[in-house]
């Protein structure tokens, strides 16, 4: 047995831990905080449409295809399609990537873009499961579709990196749609750099609550479902502040699969997508960086803040653990698959910063969370800790965690503005302001879950369940209604 | 205790305050925007009636609404102005924003800033262009003086002229959307050899893009010039401008194979000028592993050898790559797709 002082000693190197930690993070998050909302303030009341309508009309955009890979999305794929084929770029390509679906995915595009089959000799840059066909659409000959063995998203995206035609490849998820000029923006750090920026993303949102007509927002509203809700505001504060402070120092380490555009040599030259991850846009981003700091090539990971790229985001707490888990996992797999950089200062601030932040406070954030939520009262419990200075403490930690997220609702506001009725803005205020309450504790235990299959090699990829795009938001509006 | 008591305390204040400020800008922007919506249409009505003569006196402009009428000044210059329209405009905005602008350019905010001096090229706004040009001899960001450049490339090219001279670290892109400003090229063309290199490469560029015929011969010289950057982009504009004879100055090339952008070139120089008896050396890249060289060979072939040669490259080539490449080069020339 443990002597009560041996006990009393762990606990305070316990408390101790928690404490510098919790010290560290707030001083993390608050640069990051500051060094965006300087970034977003200097661009706030830029025209937007006179600062890339000289790329729109110049002759140096580079072509871009668009690769979506798709496993089951007979619900979303049309509206997808229809929403790319519509983008504003000069010239682009999409790519559906069937990646073995079981569903009807393949019979819905054949029925709204009379597929025809269509022979094609794709020199093998990285290789993937057999293509069983080749389509190419008779209604719009910009949309090719290719029809494989299943082999994993990874495995879909290297097929469509392998019969694309463009030397820019933009990923993206089947359920996603992007704004008509997303990847005009995207696109424009690239040629303005004269091609030294190698990859860019841009803002991911969520679709549920919003109107759709035609493949495009027309109207913007706060989801119903308190989840969604909360996932909404985490994602204005993934992308608002935590990937615009990264990128302004090139540490930015996720590009999402949901929305990111490459120069496609350099990913072929780092050996593509990796498969049996299932968290391959990072891994895949930490790559980049690796290979770009081993080869000394001197290029640049941008995020562009404005580009809106709209997904669905999981409804029921069943599909939400399931995602977490699986992304907290792929975030695992990527740090130890590349754990030589973590902290190493050969990888620049790649290595010494971003890394280092991602396995501290990202990957072992949920494990420090959870010893602080028992801490302080076995603190209390065993006397170490005055009363008031413990709910002083976890008060701090709490609130200092709503006001985060709040203010990543202030800089939607500042920026965007895209919600036009004051009761939903100050809804979304006010539900971010619980985050540190209750969605926070959640997540920390879905996070610890992926942490527990990583170690123990277990973990699957999960459902999502899909509706129709236009079906979201259809029973939202009912909802709202009754 | 005290100062961790402070910290929550001024957490809180933080959070209601941010609340209040959320709601009180959100009621503000709505009332104003009713306003400013209903004055923007009036003053459509106005501005298009000026433009067009049917109106004499100049619209008014509300302070505060400048940039409604920005917006709508943007809006008839592009889209439907006639060139007597433009004039009335650019002396319109002489006229009212002359003062605005002049404040603008000197905002604390680059935002600001940034807009203005696109406004100002824009509207030929002619005398600002001293102050934007003493502007650039201060500490700016590269995006900032790239825009400025652009700007007195609109309304004072003399002075664009003086700074590309200088200005080395701007990047290919904005020289060439500033040099693509200037209609006619002569005046860039006479200070070629003073103008740093990207200036020099946007100029090049230019040349290829606009199929300036007139000025091969710049592009014949510099195709020898010693920066390999600024040789591409002369044999780039010479597979546009350049003459049959030009083929000479593409045949360094074609044996060595990191030279790839050369050799691309060369075969778009094939492509368009189509010599006779060009296919043998076309052949030889049509199984290329670079994806370049190879779309710009099946390019060349087919302009100088037609579907014929395409033909006979997919029955016969050795390279199997490179049949397969015809084949699938073939159905699309052919307007039907091969099912399988």
């Amino acid at each position: 047995m443990l002597s009560s002082e041996t006990i009393q000693n762990i606990i305070n190197v316990l408390s101790w831990t928690v404490l510098i930690y919790m010290i560290l993070v707030i001083i993390f998050y608050s640069t990051l905080y500051l060094i965006s909302a300087q970034m977003v303030r200097k661009q706030r009341f830029r025209r937007k449409e006179s600062s890339y309508l000289p790329l729109m009309r110049s002759l140096y955009t580079r072509p871009v295809s668009v690769l979506v890979p798709a496993y089951n999305e007979e619900y979303t794929i049309v509206t997808s399609v229809q929403a790319l084929l519509a983008l504003d770029y000069p010239e682009h390509e999409v790519i559906v990537i069937n990646d073995g679906s079981s569903d009807g995915t393949m019979d819905e595009l054949f029925k709204t873009y009379e597929l025809e089959k269509e022979l094609r000799f794709p020199r093998i840059l990285i290789g993937s499961q057999p293509v069983k066909h080749v389509y190419r659409s008779r209604i719009d000959a910009r949309l090719i579709v290719i029809d494989k063995e299943n082999g994993g998203k990874a495995d879909a995206l290297n097929a469509g990196i392998d019969y694309s035609s463009y030397p820019y490849f933009c990923s993206l998820d089947a359920d996603s749609i992007l704004e008509r000029d997303a990847l005009l923006k995207v696109m424009k750090p690239i040629v303005e750099s004269d091609e030294d920026v190698i990859a860019t993303c841009g803002s991911i949102f969520l679709v549920n609550g919003c109107t759709i007509e035609g493949g495009e927002i027309v109207e913007i509203r706060t989801p119903k479902q308190r989840i969604v809700l909360m996932q909404m505001i985490e994602y204005f504060r993934a992308f608002l502040f935590g990937r615009l402070g990264l990128s302004r120092f090139n540490m930015l380490l996720i590009v999402s699969g949901a929305f990111g555009l490459f120069q496609k040599a350099i990913v072929v030259q780092a050996g593509g997508y990796k498969e049996g991850l299932v968290g391959e846009d990072m891994e895949l981003v930490v790559r980049l960086h690796r290979y770009m700091k081993e080869n000394k090539i001197d290029k640049r990971i941008e995020y562009v803040p404005s580009p809106v790229c709209w997904t669905q985001a999981p409804d029921t707490m069943e599909v939400l653990r399931s995602q977490r888990s699986r992304w907290h996992r792929g975030l695992a797999e990527t740090l130890w698959t590349h754990k030589r950089m973590i902290g190493n200062p050969r990888y620049g601030f790649v290595g010494s910063v971003s890394m280092l932040y991602f396995f501290l406070i990202e990957l072992l954030g949920p494990i420090v969370e959870l010893i602080g939520y028992f801490i302080i009262p076995l603190n209390l419990l065993v006397g170490t800790l005055n009363f008031e200075f413990g709910v002083v403490l976890l008060t701090v930690a709490l609130l200092y965690g709503s006001l985060l997220s709040a203010g990543a609702v202030l800089l939607e506001e500042w920026t965007m503005h895209r919600f036009k009725n004051v009761k939903e803005l100050i809804r979304l205020y006010l539900w971010s302001l619980t985050e540190s309450f209750w969605y926070r504790p959640i997540l920390v235990f879905f996070k610890l879950g992926g942490l527990i299959q990583f170690m123990t090699g277990r973990g699957q990829w999960g459902k999502m369940e899909r509706q129709r795009l236009d079906d979201v938001v259809t029973d939202e509006v009912k909802e709202k209604t009754s | 205790m005290k100062w961790i008591l402070g910290f929550i305390f001024l957490l809180v204040v933080l959070q209601i305050g941010a609340l209040v400020y959320l709601v009180l800008q959100k009621n503000k922007r709505a009332k104003q925007e009713e306003n400013r919506l209903t004055w923007q249409l009036n003053f459509r009505d106005e501005l298009y009636d000026f433009a067009t003569g049917e109106q004499k006196d100049m619209p008014k402009i509300v302070s505060g609404n400048e940039d409604l009428v920005e917006l709508e000044l943007f809006a008839f210059t592009n889209l439907t102005a006639t060139f007597s329209h433009q004039e009335r405009i650019y002396q319109y905005v002489e006229a009212k924003l002359l003062p605005y602008y002049h404040k603008q350019i000197r905002h604390r905010r680059i935002d600001r800033r940034l807009n203005a001096y696109e406004a100002i090229a824009q509207f030929h706004l002619k005398p600002v262009a001293t102050e934007l040009h003493q502007k650039l001899h201060k500490s700016l960001s590269p995006e900032e003086e790239d825009v400025i450049i652009r700007t007195l490339v609109s309304i004072a090219p003399e002075l664009a002229i003086e700074e590309a001279k200088l200005k080395s670290h701007i990047s290919f892109f904005g020289a060439v959307l500033a040099v693509g400003r200037s209609k006619d090229l002569t005046l860039w063309i006479q200070a070629f050899e003073d103008l740093t290199e990207p200036f020099q490469m946007a100029i090049l560029q230019l040349i290829y893009d606009r199929d300036e015929t007139r000025y091969a011969d710049l592009a014949r010289t510099k195709t020898l010039d010693a920066n390999p950057e600024i040789r591409k982009r002369a044999l780039r504009a010479l597979t546009r401008v350049g003459l049959e004879e030009d083929w000479q100055l593409y045949t360094p090339y074609l044996e060595d194979e990191t030279s790839w952008v050369e050799q691309m070139l060369a075969l778009r120089f094939l492509e368009n000028v189509t010599p006779k008896d060009s296919v043998d050396y076309i052949l030889p890249f049509v199984g290329s592993r670079s994806w370049w060289v190879r779309t710009a060979a099946f390019d060349a072939l087919l302009a100088c050898g037609g579907l014929e040669q395409l033909a006979l490259v997919a029955k016969d080539h050795p390279d199997r790559y490179a049949k397969q490449k015809a084949t699938e080069r073939l159905a699309k020339e052919m307007k039907q797709h091969v099912v399988i």
